[in-house]
């Protein structure tokens, strides 16, 4: 056993010695796989275990539901009704009444902000939220002076401010500008990617507030915060929250409620989505790793075929050397997951930083060290079982066929040949090159392959995400397509001023105008957003059925539609405040409102709920007719009604900075330059191989006249050919599964439909990434054509 | 008056072994002749390849000077010295160094198609007809490895000569071939000497020397001396005697070098 063993790590070393380009390279390889995989799935683990206990800690339930005084007629009256209804409700052990004012942001950064904001009292006993400095350490004891306020951290993303900064709140008259002093946690709704947001002002500005703007609830409305807790912790959140709502309607009083499993989905949404698709890049980044170890492993045996022989005839087992090929690559990729760990560390620092206004947590910078041991030790049985693969060929060796070498000629005959062109003699030379050594090349394909679907897919996202031609991101986000949208402070700013407006518009162009409300209403018993429209045939993402055109029709997203168990044709219950109305679904749509948790109905339909309800609207969506007019439009209003309150802006002017386009942008940079570095190491690996083999072509072709610049420039363009034949292959699977990939990722958004074709740039542009990346690093790493010298081919 | 085409001054050639210099070529001077067909001749190791590889460009000497159209070659860039090998030097190596992906016509044509003055059709005329000289026009569209060692071998020179060079340079082009493939190669390069091409040769076959008009024999690293010849092809090669009295008189001028 001893001996077996000896002689096993006296073949391992002499591999490493022989191989060490080889072994340095699956080094690097498995060194990056490590790096991304800890991280990844250390931020994503800590982040969700984060969230969770930051929830537990600020004390609130799990249920939480927000009244507000407008939409209730007697607010104090329904207040004390539906703390009775609670306080009587099996399902809750615990109910908490927190005050709060639903507010706006008119001016943040020179912007208005649509959302909903409520502010709570700083010094409230009811909920204790973690207060952090601008650099992030926590503030035990926050002092709130007057007009100061505390932001969540995707203030800083959202709004592109700090500390120190001051915005204004309220509406018309009614406004009060307030500075940054601190930020908070808050894994409610702290997320970007959640529009409504709580902010913390002081007991004094709190009462200050309602005590002077009492009857101003246009600007701030007094409103209530529910914290609910169940009875029964074991109780789903889902069958709790439609428990509550049977039993005491509370949430068709409520403007917006969120259970615990809702706001966790809400709040990781982004990071799950984005880390989904780095986890789905670093799998594709293992399978190119061991694509390359698989090349090594080829690369090995038939530089040491002889050498096998030998061993063979002096009475080593195949097994033997099969094990310390083995035992060589294994500690390899063990030395490279190890060194790997402790630099991850730095990097979860950096990730939870760039997530931290995105996520709106302040999560803890450590390792899960269980899962990413998991996971490494997964990637090292896949690795083990390949090369045990790979080696099985050493079986096949015999003492005589490997001292004779064990190679037959090789004859070189191709449909693909193509005579070499005199104007083009450099590109036909690299091209018979290519094309007759093929199987040197599949690995630098296959590669670039898998690493250009994925370039295509996510330059694909990021064209949508930023706007284009298609108005893809209406499709995605918006129910309606539109070129510009005007809105006034209030409903009654605009009103005042709308057919004025609308006669400007039309003296530029004709137009069509729509409007749309957003209200939480309760669908079968859960709370859900409704979009309102007054003109259903302008809805433009529906893709099944038709529009909801009579009163009792409603639409309703894929995604809800699934979630439901219910179709086109089905009826469900739709309730607000005491009323609830029977509805029939007619079509579905597909938009990544609330994550896919959406439906429509018209205002005939909305009506049936609320008869009394007053149609006024605070913004206009408009469709020009003759597009090249919009800047002229929206300069025109904004010139002329600015200091009316009422403002103009054309579709997409915001989407630059949305935390989906920055995260993508990060993620497609973290692509490419881990895609560049592989890139690299393929390169050297299949160039050193062709290198050894070509060396005698090098000096035949020097002594013909060549210069090493142009037989770089050969051994260069052979991979560019190489990239091209790899790229058409990765666009080929990206059109084919590009679709479903698509919805798999989109349906995280809650979106499940998804009807879209390929844009030029997002095929074109990965494409000419990899035939440059290829062609450059090759050219650099054919360096050592130089050193060529024609004595190569001289017998002495 | 023969006209020198290429002169090597002073060369010399070191290497390091161990930590001891070998000097391999010492201060040779040496005129190669327009037309002449030289041989080089030599016992092995004394260091008649490595002069042909020095003064035809494919090595830097150590020291010394190589002049080829007024230039000195050891101090041209490689870019130059590309151009010179492309369009003024041709070589054939003893090894049969073809490119194997390429066919016979196809390695002949790649230097053909490097010089920028003839049109693709007059390098094919210009191919084609060498094959045709050399006897390969069946085996031109083969690989190397489809060929006999003697095709290849005649590919090289045609490969060599495509660009009519001023100097073709041969480092024993019959090494590695058979009895009736050595005749083959060398008569082919009387022929090509016939028509003006001029040869510089490295041989220790016999045979072969006597196609040369000029001898040089090279001992230790220097040139032990030379001896000129009648041009093989004006000799009557039906006459016999004549032909063995060449043999005598090249055998007793290498016993008198210690051969």
């Amino acid at each position: 056993m001893v001996n077996v063993m000896r002689d096993m790590m006296l073949i391992t070393k002499g591999n490493f010695r022989k191989n060490k380009g080889a072994y340095i390279a699956v080094f690097i390889l498995m060194f990056i796989v490590s790096v991304c995989f800890v991280s990844v799935i250390s931020v994503v683990r800590n982040t969700h275990k984060h969230n969770k206990k930051a929830m537990e800690d600020t004390g609130l339930g799990d249920m939480l539901i927000w009244c507000a005084e407008y939409n209730i007629t007697d607010f104090n009256e329904a207040k004390t009704e539906l703390s009775n209804r609670l306080e009587n409700c099996d399902a809750i052990s615990e109910v908490k009444a927190i005050d709060q004012i639903e507010t706006y942001i008119t001016d943040i950064n020179g912007k208005e902000y649509g959302n909903t904001i409520f502010l709570t009292s700083c010094d409230s006993n009811l909920v204790s939220y973690k207060i952090f400095d601008g650099d992030g350490n926590p503030v035990t004891d926050p002092e709130l002076n007057s007009r100061e306020i505390i932001v969540p951290i995707s203030f800083t993303t959202m709004f592109n401010v700090d500390i120190g900064d001051t915005f204004t709140i309220g509406r018309a008259d009614y406004k009060i500008d307030v500075t940054i002093k601190y930020f908070f946690e808050d894994p409610y709704m702290g997320t970007q990617i959640m529009g409504v947001k709580t902010l913390l002002i002081s007991d004094a500005d709190f009462a200050y507030i309602r005590e002077n703007y009492k009857d101003a609830n246009i600007a701030f409305a007094d409103s209530v915060l529910l914290s609910l807790k169940k009875k029964d912790s074991d109780m789903s959140d889902m069958k709790f929250e439609k428990q509550i709502n049977k039993d005491t309607n509370v949430s068709a009083y409520g403007w917006v409620s969120l259970t615990k499993t809702q706001s966790s989905y809400y709040m990781m949404l982004l990071l799950d989505v984005f880390s989904g698709i780095l986890v789905g890049f670093i799998v594709l980044l293992v399978i190119i790793a061991i694509i390359v170890l698989g090349h090594n492993i080829s690369n090995s045996i038939e530089k040491d075929y002889v050498n096998y022989g030998i061993f063979k005839a002096i009475g080593i087992t195949s097994k033997k050397l099969k094990m310390s090929i083995m035992i060589g690559y294994i500690l390899t990729c063990i030395l490279g997951f190890v060194v790997g760990i402790p630099v991850a560390l730095p990097v979860i620092k950096v990730v939870n930083e760039i997530l931290r206004p995105i996520g709106g947590t302040y999560v803890e910078t450590s390792f899960d060290i269980g899962m990413s041991l998991l996971a490494m030790l997964a990637i090292l049985l896949v690795v083990g079982l390949y090369i045990m693969l790979k080696v099985s060929r050493i079986s096949h060796v015999t003492p005589v066929r490997a001292l004779n070498e064990g190679r037959a000629d090789v004859h070189f005959s191709s449909v693909l040949r193509l005579p070499l062109s005199k104007k083009l003699l450099n590109t036909s030379l690299a091209y018979r090159q290519l094309i007759s050594r093929k199987k040197q090349y599949i690995s630098a394909v296959i590669i670039t392959a898998l690493l250009v679907v994925f370039m295509v897919l996510i330059n694909q996202s990021l064209s949508w995400l930023s706007g284009g031609d298609e108005k893809i991101m209406s499709a995605l986000f918006d129910p309606i397509s539109y070129d510009l949208s005007i809105s006034g402070e209030t409903a009654d700013e605009l009103e005042a001023k709308k057919k004025e407006i609308n006669e400007l518009v039309e003296s530029i162009s004709g137009y069509k105008e729509v409007h749309l409300m957003s209200k939480y209403v309760l669908l079968d018993d859960a709370k859900i957003h409704c979009q309102i429209i007054d003109d259903p045939e302008a809805v433009f993402n529906l893709h099944k059925g038709r529009t909801c055109l009579y009163d009792d029709e409603i639409l309703l997203t894929d995604y809800l539609s699934r979630e439901l168990g219910k179709g086109i044709g089905d009826t469900v219950t739709v309730g607000d405040l005491d009323e609830k109305q029977e509805y029939i679904i007619v079509g579905l749509t597909y938009t990544g409102n609330d994550a896919g948790k959406s439906f429509m109905m018209n205002c005939e339909g909305y009506e049936r709920l609320n008869k009394d309800v007053k149609w006024t609207w605070r913004v206009g969506y408009y469709s020009i007719d003759d597009e090249s007019k919009i800047e002229e439009i929206v300069d025109s209003i904004n010139e002329k009604y600015g200091d009316f309150g009422i403002s103009a802006k054309a579709y997409g002017n915001d989407v630059d900075g949305d935390p989906i386009s920055l995260a993508l942008n990060g993620i497609s940079v973290v692509i490419y330059v881990l895609s560049a570095i592989f890139i690299i190491i393929t390169v050297i690996l299949v160039s050193g191989k062709m290198f050894e083999r070509e060396k005698k072509d090098y000096g035949i072709l020097k002594a013909c006249g060549f210069d090493s610049g142009k037989l770089r420039s050969q051994f260069a363009l052979r991979f560019m050919f190489a990239s091209f034949v790899g790229s058409l292959l990765g666009i080929i699977i990206a059109i084919i599964s590009g679709e479903r990939i698509m919805e798999l990722i989109f349906s995280m958004f809650g979106i499940l439909h998804l009807e879209f074709s390929f844009g030029a740039p997002a095929l074109i542009i990965p494409v000419c990434v990899m035939a440059l990346m290829f062609y450059v690093f090759a050219y650099l790493v054919s360096g050592k054509i130089k050193k060529v010298n024609t004595r190569v081919l001289v017998v002495e | 008056m023969k006209k020198t085409i290429l002169e090597a001054k002073n060369l010399s050639k070191s290497f390091a072994n161990e930590g001891t210099q070998v000097h391999v070529l010492n201060n040779i001077d040496l005129k190669i002749y327009e037309g002449d067909f030289t041989v080089v001749m030599g016992a092995s190791g004394s260091g008649k390849s490595t002069l042909l590889y020095n003064i035809s460009g494919m090595d830097k000497p150590s020291s010394g000077e190589v002049i080829f159209d007024g230039e000195d070659i050891t101090k041209l860039s490689e870019k130059k010295l590309a151009k010179i090998r492309a369009f003024s030097f041709g070589f054939v190596f003893q090894q049969i160094h073809l490119v194997n992906n390429l066919t016979l016509l196809e390695n002949t044509l790649v230097p053909g198609y490097m010089d920028k003055s003839k049109t693709k059709q007059q390098v094919k005329e210009r191919a084609n007809s060498l094959f045709e000289k050399m006897n390969l026009s069946e085996a031109k569209d083969r690989l190397p490895s489809q060929v006999s060692g003697g095709e290849a071998q005649r590919g090289a020179i045609a490969r060599a000569v495509i660009n009519e060079p001023e100097l073709l340079f041969a480092d024993e082009p019959t090494g590695a071939l058979n009895r009736s493939n050595t005749r083959n190669v060398l008569d082919l390069m009387t022929e090509l000497n016939k028509d003006g091409q001029s040869i510089l040769m490295v041989t220790h076959d016999i045979k072969s020397a006597l196609r040369a008009n000029r001898l040089i024999y090279i001992e230790d690293g220097k040139i032990g001396g030379e001896m000129d010849l009648k041009p093989y092809h004006s000799l009557n090669l039906n006459d016999k005697a004549e032909i063995k009295d060449r043999e005598t008189q090249v055998n007793s001028w290498l016993s008198s070098m210690n051969w």
